[in-house]
Parts: C-alpha cells; sequence; structure tokens
C-alpha cells in the first residue's frame, strides 16, 4: 500500500526526498514515447485509411439545417436551398483544391460572384463563407457565429438561399475538408454582395430561382479525428499536472519535504498548454 | 541572510516574468481562435520561452544537473508531441 501511493505523493528514500515514481525521470520518457506512438499510429491510419478518423462526416444539409436554425432563433426567414448556389460552392470548392488556396478570392483573381454567375444565378445580394478542418457540422456553424462578419451574412436579412458544398482533398500538401457556404437573393433592385462584411457592387438582373429537394446525409463518426487528439492531449497533459500539484501540496503539508524549485514553472507550462488544448477548435474559417 | 533575500527576490522576479510570458501567450492564443496554425505557433513559442527561462534560472541558481534538464527536456517534448496532434491535423 506504502509503495503504491509513492508512485502519485512525493517521498523520502533512504534520507533523500523523492518525487512521485509517475513524474519521475523515467515515467516521462514513458509518457513521451506512449503519446510519440500515438500521435505515429494517428498519422499511418490518417495515411492509409483517411476515412476511419476523418473526411467528411457532415453534410451540406446539416450546414443548412443549422444555419436556419439560427436564423428563425433570430427572428430571421429560412433560407430555401438552391441547387445553382449549391453547384456555385461546389465549383469554388473545387478551384481551392485545384489551385491551392483557401481564400474569399483566388490567385487568379476570381472572386466569389464569378462562381455564383457562372452557375447561372442571377443575384442581387450574395454572400460567402468559409471553413475548413472541422469534424462536425454544428462546430462549423458555432465558428462562424462567434465571428461578427460571418455571423453578419448568416443573418443578413436580404438574402433568401442558400447553397452550401463541403468536400475533402489536399491543400498545401495537407488532406483537409472544406466548407463553402453561398448565400444569394435575387429582388428586383441591382445591389452589393458581400464577403463575410465586406460591400460589392455587382449589376445583375432578376431570376426565378430552383429549390433543391433532400439531399443525402451521412452522420458518419463526428468529430472523431480532432475529438481524440484533444482528450487525449488533455488526459495525459493534465495527468501530469495534477501529480505536480499533488508534489506542491504535499512538500507544504509534510515538514520534511521541500518544494522543488522546477515545479512551478512545469506547472505553468502544463496549466497553459492545458488551457490552450480546452480553447483549441476543430477548424479554421475565412 | 542577505544572499538568502537576493535569492527570494530572484526567485519572485522570475516566476513573475515567466508568468507573464505564459499569460501574454495565452492572449496571443486566443486572438487567434480558428486560425490553428499560428495557435501552434504561439505554443512553440510558449514552450521555447520555457525552455530558455529553465537553462537560465537554473544556471543562476547554480543546480542546472543533467537531471533538471532532462526534466524539462522530457516535459517540451510531451507538450510538443500534444500540440503536434491537436494542432498539425
Amino acid at each position: 500500500m506504502k509503495k503504491f501511493h509513492h508512485h502519485f505523493i512525493p517521498h523520502e528514500h533512504h534520507g533523500v526526498q523523492s518525487r512521485a515514481h509517475a513524474i519521475s525521470i523515467g515515467a516521462l520518457l514513458v509518457y513521451l514515447q506512449l503519446i510519440a506512438v500515438f500521435a505515429f499510429g494517428f498519422y499511418i491510419v490518417k495515411i492509409a485509411r483517411p476515412n476511419v478518423l476523418g473526411a467528411v462526416t457532415f453534410s451540406p444539409v446539416e450546414i443548412i439545417k443549422l444555419t436556419n436554425t439560427q436564423r428563425n432563433q433570430n427572428g430571421l426567414a429560412t433560407l430555401i436551398e438552391n441547387k445553382q448556389l449549391d453547384q456555385a460552392a461546389e465549383a469554388k470548392a473545387s478551384d481551392m483544391f485545384v489551385n491551392d488556396y483557401w481564400a474569399h478570392y483566388s490567385p487568379q483573381g476570381k472572386s466569389p460572384w464569378n462562381f455564383i454567375n457562372a452557375a447561372g444565378y442571377k443575384y442581387t445580394f450574395a454572400g460567402e463563407n468559409l471553413a475548413r478542418d472541422f469534424d462536425d457540422a454544428n462546430g462549423v456553424v458555432v465558428a462562424w457565429m462567434n465571428s461578427p462578419s460571418h455571423r453578419s451574412n448568416m443573418l443578413d436579412h436580404n438574402f433568401r438561399e442558400i447553397g452550401v458544398a463541403v468536400a475533402d482533398g489536399k491543400l498545401s500538401g495537407r488532406e483537409g475538408i472544406l466548407v463553402v457556404q453561398m448565400f444569394g437573393a435575387n429582388p428586383e433592385s441591382p445591389i452589393a454582395g458581400k464577403v463575410d462584411g465586406k460591400q460589392l457592387t455587382v449589376n445583375s438582373q432578376p431570376q426565378t430561382n430552383q429549390v433543391a429537394g433532400e439531399s443525402n446525409f451521412n452522420p458518419g463518426n463526428l468529430g472523431t479525428r480532432f475529438g481524440m487528439a484533444k482528450y487525449v492531449s488533455i488526459f495525459l497533459i493534465g495527468f501530469i499536472f495534477l501529480l505536480f500539484v499533488l508534489e506542491i501540496l504535499f512538500s507544504f503539508k509534510m515538514a520534511h519535504l521541500k518544494v522543488q524549485t522546477s515545479v512551478l514553472a512545469h506547472l505553468l507550462i502544463l496549466g497553459f498548454v492545458l488551457a490552450a488544448l480546452w480553447y483549441s477548435t476543430a477548424g479554421a474559417i475565412k | 541572510m542577505k544572499r538568502r533575500q537576493l535569492s527570494k527576490y530572484f526567485d519572485l522576479v522570475s516566476y513573475v516574468l515567466l508568468t507573464a510570458v505564459f499569460v501574454v501567450g495565452f492572449v496571443a492564443y486566443l486572438q487567434f481562435k480558428y486560425d490553428p496554425t499560428t495557435q501552434f505557433l504561439v505554443v512553440l513559442a510558449a514552450l521555447c520561452a520555457y525552455l530558455g527561462w529553465g537553462v537560465v534560472y537554473h544556471h543562476f541558481k547554480r543546480d542546472l544537473v543533467l537531471r533538471v534538464y532532462l526534466e524539462y527536456l522530457l516535459i517540451a517534448s510531451i507538450v510538443f508531441v500534444c500540440a503536434l496532434l491537436v494542432f498539425w491535423r
């Protein structure tokens, strides 16, 4: 019993203060090897079988549904899925993979409006939101709602229709998932387009829109890749952090033990990283 | 006695400095929400500050032995692999 608790609290060994075995140099080396093996295995699985730990696990329909939920909660009308806007979003996602960029404007100078026009949608209002590398639809919509410029697109009362593309491929040599959300409206007056908040004047004629039917939704394994990496890391770092906290507590409690000078520095870096991991998000938005 | 007071003062200044680095680092980290590459770089910068601080602090404390050096290096390596796993997907 005495030996067991020596694994977790500091103690004296032959008259010399000894750190808990679970945070000895040997134990730290074991943790490093374990997490390195886990990271390597994770990488191998990602390369060999991308569908196991990621790839596209949510559908455009889910993004549209969640967007409409946000709009309804804010007293705005439901957006109707439009096939031409879907095509424009798909063409934009494809263009980003082919030309290896992640931006509203392509290196060749193509704007979001080029894709909307090319799909045959004659708009008076249009907007675009982008996201990448999220593992679930809810994460994408929450991220957009947390960003003032993206939120203003999602809650713009001028928009009537929506098109979304969710696609996976390689960007800058890395596997990634892109989400392109296109908004549109075509009343009578020629007005403006918006890229997350920035106005762009565009002249266009009104046109009747098509409404798309239900598309397929595969719930898949939501959030597995990022969630696994995040929580395994939090568990390991949290465990080491807790052992150093115990070391300080027991050193104060037991008069014969002294707090070692490096412990506070270790606690600070581990605490910083724990907070950083806790607040880490699955993807990026633009 | 004077030497002991100086040592306490040195400890206090050193730890306040290290804490300030992490607080600034965390604020920077939150500023780059939804930009995992920059967030990874912020964590990397904090790790470098931690290692550099450790070497300088223990050098002045005259207790920079292999065990201390290894301890810092192993903790930094564990944090690095975890950060790589989470941010570099």
